[in-house]
């Protein structure tokens, strides 16, 4: 089938009829919780620097799954989410243990912890689908929990999935103020009385549950990604603490909903059955880290590369002007300087002069026309503005840091474009309005002259 | 009689199974503007976190108006150094200083509009205003060491501890820390202040708590701030300490 | 005779199986990459970046997948085992050092261009590379080429002869002669960066080597024992190796040992296990045993170990016990010229049970320091010497207290009563020197 049916039969699922509504239903809604869960507490995770811990947490829930499955005979959800639980949480005060009592630093204890666990996870489940019987038939798809696969959610993985929601929710609504607070700084936490240790706790406890319901969706290896791709997005997008919770966990279920989606459409194999929604999930989340790293407008890569040029642009635009006024200080007319004359004053070519005087169109400053920089009233103003600051600036430096005359030149050069009206009122005040520079040029006139 | 503000009786503070803080004995009276003084490596700030409750002594205890600190977390109020903090966190110079009522609202209640009024007012004491909701990043040392003193003074409390609240600060910001120090006082406020610079010292502090690893001494400033404390502080018989440290710490501890 | 042939044939039995099941191949191939992932490991464990080796075993996946994929477009044959010695195996290696170097490229960008931490960083990328590479081999390999369980279980088992070890034989040399040439580089550049730069020696070539050896050692261990399971060996043999020394040389050659003999003991005891009934695999086993090889440490480490600690606690709690009794039945009078002192008297001085003395009372008695009578216990002279030593210290720490710390004198008795148990000669001497050699401490008792 092309592409479009099988969007087609996917939508179609989705809305009830199609051939298979139940399970496609149900994919959907299991990766969008998950997506959503993951999110909305990843932004602590990440922000506590827990990102590696979630990992380890993952890993570590493989054996609880395996000796889950043994205990109950069979893959009944309840007791696999039991087993993972309890194994997580073993797992991490593991770690701790090995931290608090040896020297062996936090990253190797994560570590250790993680392929311990997982190690004895995979011998576990070795020996099962080896042992053959009974067990060894009903642990066909225990493997699932490796790569994750939502196609073969249930309803009662959903519920679980649901009550995990919404417990998480719930907490980070209620508590929103106090996991902040303990995250961000504990020893003021601390100090004002708030539990904090209770909500790290808590924190730890709700990571365990959330990475144990999402396991069958995502898998071991990658539920830990959805507890740090969307919220890392969302970090990158916004300075506000609950818009990056809420924007991270959307950006988790759409993650989620895509992942599904891309694994229905494009990744079937021979029996029609998904990849399973994991891998999908992820890659699709890490694209929009990467976008959001690339053309995020405040902490994007593009946008710092942007402002940067932008930044050149509007320095050689003031170094004409200076330029332009210094000419018009001498006698010539500022409103419309020759090329030949700027380029001499600048010490170049007249043809790299008139680049430069082509590149002040659009500025509102001033614009090239037959061959001369016709500087607007604004322009004019914006040049006297920079001259100002000049030679205060040369000034400053010549009487408060012991700068000698011919030296104060190119530090003014540099800054002139940087200082604003009020560090100029202040190096005025701090210099006692003088008239004239060290060159014995005039200052020209502030606004309140 | 009512009781101190701070009173630490017999206080030894250890670090890694070695005493850092050897029996510190002191009472703090009410509406004191105290400077700690003393070289690197003194246990100010060790000092300040054990009377805060964020360090358990190893032996001796401290009393806040008569209480254990836990029953008094309302009021004190801890300024910590700058560095501890993300300055990467998504949170607002306004969010920030909010979280200086949260002791006061406990756990589950919301900031009211209250609240808010009070973080105002903080944030006009520091001048920092306009910087109220800009992300936290950006921000000079002198401006960083504001909005902290700002969530302080939004805590509201009586007894304020400082841990170099002048480090890295610019002069402007350095004068209208003074100027705000003196204003609390004034309230009869009980503010004790880890500081780095021993010619401000004298200046700016009615009392003074000469610390190197014990308590050199304690009282008003004029008293106090005599060279030979002062020698006594900065130089020293410390040999004794050091090496007393170390032996407790090796017959604990096992490695050398 | 009967009776000792029974009772040997189980040794016999697994002797048995050592010489006829005990397949070597595996067996070497699981010793080769243990060596090297052992060696690899101890440099990223002491550089903190544990979770680095980690996060390369995932992300290599997608290069492999890629490697694969190129030598069946440019091979245009198929290989049966993909793994061995063959072409194939070239492309797989430049796919996985490609990816490799890319993985960590693109987190080292992450975190150095945007406000987002190293951490986070490390663990938006490698599962996402994984998850590529799970894509690739799920859309071009349904096939065997690529058994999932492959991936995770590794399959020692089909190790069957020299062509399936050579690149791990070959990796594993590379990563001996990176050691033993560059020893020096490794050991500073992992120490102190900003020496090595100064001494010019070159850090970034440093890592560039140390991240390809990984990525190399990552795939050609990829048969044996699945990329996740090289975690395990490139991180738990050198912890094992930490805790047991602290000397970076000593820890290389521990680690290396502590890979190798969980490789072997794994491999024997998958064996055993087998013939036992337990169905397992070696790649997990080797892991585990790795582990157990840790928790032993850990507990069991002369220096470090938890034993070791509690084992101090308890020597130093009991020191202290003896002293104060000493010191208790010494206040008490309990000299030959005064009288015995009671159990029940010291212990009511001390304010403990009289049972808690008991043992210090016996230990004490051994080492000739009291003698027990009919009337009670008095102090030897050589125990009288002992108190006298742990008094004088005691008391000149009071007046040291008083003099250069300004304490209360009702307050210095309890301080001391601590410390007196620390107080070694140098540092008696010491105080002595400092206070002028007093005579009498701040209660006015003499100082003995």
């Amino acid at each position: 089938m092309s592409f479009v049916d099988q969007t087609a039969e996917f939508f179609a699922n989705l809305v009830g009829y199609g051939s298979s509504p139940g399970s496609t239903i149900s994919a959907v809604l299991g990766a969008c919780l998950s997506g959503l869960t993951c999110g909305a507490l990843g932004s602590f995770i990440i922000l506590r620097r827990m990102s590696l811990f979630a990992d380890m947490l993952a890993h570590a829930a493989l054996p609880g799954v395996a000796i889950g499955f043994i205990l109950a005979g069979s893959k009944s959800t309840p007791a696999l989410l039991l087993g993972s639980l309890v194994a997580g949480l073993l797992a991490a005060a593991l770690t701790r243990t090995i931290t608090s009592y040896s020297r062996i630093k936090d990253d190797a204890s994560l570590g250790i912890t993680l392929s311990l666990f997982y190690a004895i996870g995979i011998w576990l489940l070795s020996w099962i689908t080896r042992r053959g019987g009974d067990l060894g038939a009903k642990a066909s798809g225990l493997n699932q929990y490796l790569f994750g696969n939502s196609a073969i959610i249930t309803t009662v993985d959903l519920l679980f999935l649901a009550s995990a929601a919404l417990v998480v929710l719930a907490v980070i609504g209620l508590f929103f103020k106090e996991i902040s607070s303990s995250i961000f700084d504990p020893s003021f936490t601390d100090s004002i009385g708030l539990p904090r240790k209770f909500f790290e706790n808590l924190l730890l406890v709700l990571l365990t549950l959330v990475i144990v319901v999402s396991l069958k969706i995502l898998g071991v290896i990658l539920v830990a990604a959805l507890l740090v791709i969307p919220p890392a997005t969302a970090y990158l997008l916004t300075d506000k603490l609950p818009r990056m919770v809420l924007l991270s966990a959307v950006l988790g279920g759409l993650a989620g909903f895509g992942g599904v989606y891309l694994d229905f459409v494009l990744l079937l194999d021979e029996e029609g059955n998904g990849v399973g929604g994991g891998a999908a999930i992820v890659c699709l989340a890490f694209l929009g880290l990467m976008a959001a790293f690339l053309a995020s407008p405040r902490h994007g890569v593009l946008g710092r590369y942007l402002r940067h040029k932008r930044l050149g642009l509007k320095t050689l635009r003031e170094n004409l002007l200076t330029s332009a006024w210094r000419i018009g200080e001498r006698g010539g007319e500022l409103a419309a300087i020759p090329i030949a004359d700027l380029a001499s004053e600048r010490g170049e070519e007249p043809s790299a002069t008139r680049l430069l005087a082509r590149r002040m169109n659009g500025s509102g400053w001033g614009h090239l026309q037959s061959d001369r920089l016709v500087l607007t009233p604004s322009g004019q103003e914006r040049a006297r503005t920079l001259m100002r600051g000049h030679r205060l600036w040369e000034i400053f430096l010549q009487r408060e840091a012991s700068l000698a005359p011919d030296h104060v030149h190119a530090g003014a050069e540099e800054i002139e474009h940087f200082l604003d009206a009020e560090t100029v009122r202040e190096l005025e005040e701090l210099l006692d309005n003088p008239e004239t520079d060290p060159h014995g040029k005039t200052i020209p006139p502030g606004e309140k002259s | 009689m009512t009781a101190a503000p701070i009173e630490i009786h017999d206080l030894t503070v250890s670090y890694d199974q070695k005493p850092v803080l050897w029996n510190i004995d002191i009472e703090i009276p009410e509406g004191a503007l105290v400077g700690i003084i003393g070289p690197n490596g003194a246990g100010k700030s060790t000092l300040l976190k054990s009377v805060m409750g964020l360090l358990d002594p190893s032996s001796g205890w401290v009393k806040i108006y008569g209480d254990p600190i836990e029953r008094q977390r309302a009021t004190v109020g801890y300024i910590p150094q700058r560095e501890e903090v993300d300055w990467d966190f998504p949170i607002t110079v306004r969010d920030l200083v909010l979280m200086g009522r949260y002791g006061h609202l406990g756990l589950l209640r919301r900031p009211a509009a209250a609240d808010r009024e009070i973080v105002n007012n903080a944030l006009e004491e520091v001048g920092m205003t306009s910087f109220a909701d800009r992300q936290i990043a950006n921000l000079s040392g002198g401006q960083q060491q504001r909005i902290f003193l700002a969530r302080a003074l939004a805590q509201e409390s009586r007894v304020y501890l400082m841990d170099e609240p002048f480090a890295g600060v610019d002069a402007t910001t350095e004068k209208a820390i003074v100027r705000l120090l003196k204003q609390m006082r004034a309230e009869k406020r009980t503010l004790l202040v880890v500081h780095h610079d021993l010619q401000t010292a004298s200046e700016y502090f009615d009392h003074l708590l000469l610390l190197n690893r014990r308590l050199v001494a304690f009282g008003p400033t004029e008293e106090v701030f005599t060279e030979e404390l002062l020698r006594k502080t900065y130089g020293g018989h410390l040999t004794v300490l050091s090496q007393a440290g170390e032996a407790i710490r090796q017959s604990r501890d096992g490695k050398k | 005779m009967t009776r000792l042939a029974l009772e040997l044939s189980p040794v016999l039995g697994v002797a048995q199986l050592w010489f006829k099941d005990f397949d070597t191949w595996p067996l070497l191939m699981a010793l080769l990459v243990s060596l090297s992932c052992g060696l690899l490991g101890t440099v990223f464990l002491v550089r903190r970046t544990a979770l680095l080796g980690d996060a390369v075993s995932h992300s290599v996946l997608p290069g492999i997948a890629g490697g694969l994929l190129l030598a069946g477009i440019v091979l245009e044959h198929d290989e049966e085992s993909a793994f061995g010695a063959s072409p194939t195996m070239l492309f797989i290696l430049a796919g996985a050092l490609v990816a490799g170097l890319a993985s960590t490229m693109l987190i080292e960008a992450l975190h150095r261009h945007s406000r987002i931490k190293p951490d986070t960083a490390l663990g938006a990328v490698f599962p996402a590379f994984f998850a590529g590479g799970v894509i690739l081999i799920r859309l071009f390999f349904t096939d065997t080429h690529f058994d999932e369980n492959c991936v995770f279980y590794g399959a020692l088992e089909n190790i069957f002869d020299f062509r399936d070890v050579a690149p791990t034989l070959f990796c594993s040399i590379l990563v001996v002669l990176f050691f033993l040439g560059f020893y020096k580089e490794i050991l500073i550049t992992s120490f102190d960066r900003q020496l090595s730069g100064a001494l010019g020696l070159p850090v970034g070539l440093m890592n560039l080597l140390l991240i390809s050896l990984l990525a190399l050692a990552v795939v050609v261990a990829f048969e044996a024992v699945g990329a996740i399971l090289v975690i395990a060996l490139l991180i738990i043999p050198p912890a094992t190796a930490q805790l047991l020394s602290c000397r970076f040389n000593r820890v290389l050659i521990l680690s290396a040992l502590f890979g190798l003999s969980a490789a072997f003991l794994g491999c024997w005891m998958t064996i055993i296990l087998q013939v036992a009934g337990f169905a397992t695999l070696r790649a997990p086993t080797i892991a585990v045993v790795a582990s157990l090889q840790f928790l032993l440490a850990l507990v069991f480490s002369p220096a470090q170990g938890l034993l070791a600690q509690a084992l101090r606690k308890r020597a130093l709690e009991s020191r202290i016990l003896e002293e104060n009794l000493l010191g208790s039945v010494y206040r008490l009078g309990g000299t030959p010229s005064a009288e015995a002192v009671t159990l029940e008297e010291a212990a009511t001085r001390l304010g403990y049970p009289p049972e808690k003395l008991g043992a210090a009372l016996r230990r004490c008695r051994i080492r000739g320091e009291l003698t027990v009578g009919s009337e009670g216990i008095l102090l030897t002279t050589q125990g009288r010497e002992k108190v006298g030593g742990i008094i004088r210290g005691h008391r000149l720490w009071e007046s040291y207290m008083i003099h250069e710390m300004g304490a209360a004198t009702d307050h210095v008795h309890d301080a001391a009563d601590h410390i007196e148990h620390h107080l070694q000669p140098s540092l008696v001497k010491e105080l002595e020197k400092l206070l002028g050699h007093p005579e009498l401490d701040p209660h006015g008792s003499e100082i003995p």
